[in-house]
C-alpha cells in the first residue's frame, strides 16, 4: 500500500512539475502569436457588453454637451450626431460660452463668432458626428487625426469661440493659452507616451 | 439710475447668468474626456480620457487613454479592468459607421498577470496579445498597454476660473495633468489595411468602451 502511494505521490509531483515547466515556457514565449493562451480572456462579443463611454474629437462633447445629456450622448453613435440629434444642446452650450466670454476675446482684439456661425463653423466636424477625421493625403496634426503632441485645447477653443473667417484656426496655439507642451517628454519610438512619473 | 447704469447693471446680470448657465452646463466636465459624466464617473477603468490617431509613414497610430486624473504619482494601484471591451471604430466609408473595430480587452494568467489581447488589427494576421507594460510586435503591428504619464495637458484651474466668473484666466504654466497617470492602450496598424485597401480613403475614428453586462 505504502509503494502504491508514493509512486503517485512521486506521479501526482512530476506531473505538477511538467505542467509548471510549460507555464515558464509560456512565459518566455511573450511576443509570439500563441501567447494568449496564457492569458484568460472574455470571449463574450462585443454585443453582450454595456456601452460606457465614447469619444472622437478633445473637448468636444465635455465642453458642448450639457451634463444631463452627457450619458445619453455616450450612449448614441456618431451617426446619432451628424443626423443632429443633439444639434440644440450643442448651439445652447456654445450660446453660453459666448455671452461668458466674448468681451473678454473682444477686449483681447480677437472677432468671436456668432453661435449660429459657429455651428457652420463646426460643420464639417459635425457633420461627421463626434470623430477624429484623419485624410492621410494631408500632413498629420490636429484636426487632421489628432498626435500626442497637439495643442489641441487652443484649437478647439479658436474653432467654437473665433470667427475663423478672420483669424486662422491656430491663433490661441501660437500664443499658447494653454500650456503648449505636456511636462513629461514623448519617447521618439513606440508607444511614444512617457513612463510614469 | 441713468440709462448707462441701467445699461450696466443688465450687463452684470447677462454676464453673472452667463456665467451660472455655463457653470451649470460644463462644472461636471473635466478636460479632453476625463471624468465627464455621471456613468464614466462611476466606471474610472471604462472612462476614455483621450483618443489620439494620426497617421505616419504608412502607419495608423491609435492611442486610447483611460481613468484619467485618478493615479496620481503611484500612489494608487493602476486599473486594469478584465470585464471592458475597449475599442477603436475605423470608418473608411465616409459615413460615420464602423467598418474596422479593433478589439482590446485584458485577461490574467494562472500567475495573476495581466496580458492584453487585440482582435482585428488592422495589418496583424489574427490575434495579437502578450504581458502588459511590454512592446508587442506582430508583422508589421505593435501593441503596447500599460500605465503612462497622462500625455495631456491643459490649465485645467484655468478653465474652472473662466467658468466660473466668466473671465479668461488661464495660465500657460500650467497643466492640470501634470504628475496624473492613466492607463494608456497604443496600437501600431498597417494605414492601407485600415483604409480597407484604398489608398485615397478619408478615416473616421473613435474610441468606445463597454462593461460586461453580467
Amino acid at each position: 500500500m505504502m509503494t502504491r502511494y508514493r509512486f503517485l505521490a512521486i506521479s501526482v509531483a512530476l506531473a505538477a512539475c511538467a505542467c509548471v515547466a510549460m507555464l515558464i515556457a509560456g512565459c518566455r514565449d511573450d511576443g509570439h502569436s500563441d501567447t494568449s493562451a496564457q492569458f484568460n480572456f472574455t470571449t463574450t462579443s462585443a454585443v453582450g457588453y454595456l456601452r460606457v463611454d465614447r469619444m472622437g474629437l478633445p473637448a468636444f462633447a465635455t465642453a458642448l454637451i450639457s451634463t444631463a445629456n452627457k450619458d445619453p450622448f455616450n450612449q448614441a453613435d456618431p451617426t446619432d450626431d451628424a443626423a443632429g440629434a443633439f444639434d440644440a444642446d450643442v448651439l445652447a452650450n456654445l450660446t453660453a460660452l459666448h455671452n461668458a466670454l466674448d468681451d473678454d476675446l473682444t477686449g483681447l482684439g480677437l472677432v468671436p463668432c456668432a453661435p449660429a456661425s459657429c455651428i457652420t463653423q463646426l460643420g464639417g466636424y459635425l457633420d461627421s458626428g463626434d470623430v477624429l477625421t484623419i485624410d492621410p493625403s494631408q500632413p498629420s496634426g490636429f484636426p487632421n487625426g489628432r498626435r500626442l503632441e497637439d495643442p489641441v485645447i487652443d484649437i478647439v477653443f479658436a474653432l467654437v469661440l473665433l470667427d475663423l473667417g478672420t483669424h486662422d484656426i491656430g491663433t490661441l496655439a501660437s500664443v499658447s493659452v494653454n500650456p503648449p507642451a505636456d511636462d513629461a517628454p514623448l519617447l521618439a519610438e513606440f508607444p511614444f507616451l512617457a513612463p510614469p512619473q | 439710475m441713468n440709462r448707462f447704469k441701467v445699461h450696466l447693471v443688465l450687463a452684470g446680470i447677462a454676464a453673472v447668468a452667463g456665467a451660472a448657465a455655463l457653470l451649470l452646463f460644463l462644472t461636471d466636465g473635466y478636460a479632453a474626456d476625463h471624468r465627464e459624466s455621471p456613468a464614466t464617473n462611476a466606471d474610472a477603468a471604462a472612462d476614455l480620457a483621450d483618443v489620439y490617431c494620426w497617421h505616419e509613414s504608412g502607419k495608423l497610430y491609435a492611442v486610447l487613454t483611460v481613468a484619467g486624473l485618478i493615479t496620481q504619482h503611484l500612489d494608487t494601484a493602476p486599473v486594469f479592468d478584465t470585464k471592458i471591451a475597449y475599442t477603436v471604430n475605423i470608418d473608411n466609408t465616409g459615413d460615420s459607421v464602423p467598418d474596422v473595430i479593433v478589439d482590446v480587452r485584458f485577461g490574467k494568467n494562472i500567475f495573476g498577470q495581466m496580458g492584453v489581447r487585440v482582435v482585428g488589427l488592422p495589418g496583424a494576421t489574427g490575434t495579437v496579445s502578450g504581458p502588459v507594460e511590454q512592446v508587442i510586435a506582430s508583422g508589421p503591428t505593435r501593441v503596447f498597454a500599460g500605465v503612462r504619464d497622462d500625455p495631456f495637458f491643459f490649465d485645467l484651474a484655468g478653465f474652472r476660473t473662466t467658468l466660473a466668473t466668466g473671465t479668461l484666466s488661464f495660465d500657460n504654466t500650467r497643466n492640470g495633468f501634470a504628475g496624473f497617470q492613466v492607463v494608456a492602450i497604443a496600437l501600431e496598424m498597417d494605414l492601407l489595411a485600415a483604409q480597407g485597401g484604398d489608398a485615397g480613403a478619408i478615416l473616421r475614428v473613435w474610441g468606445e468602451t463597454g462593461r460586461l453586462s453580467n
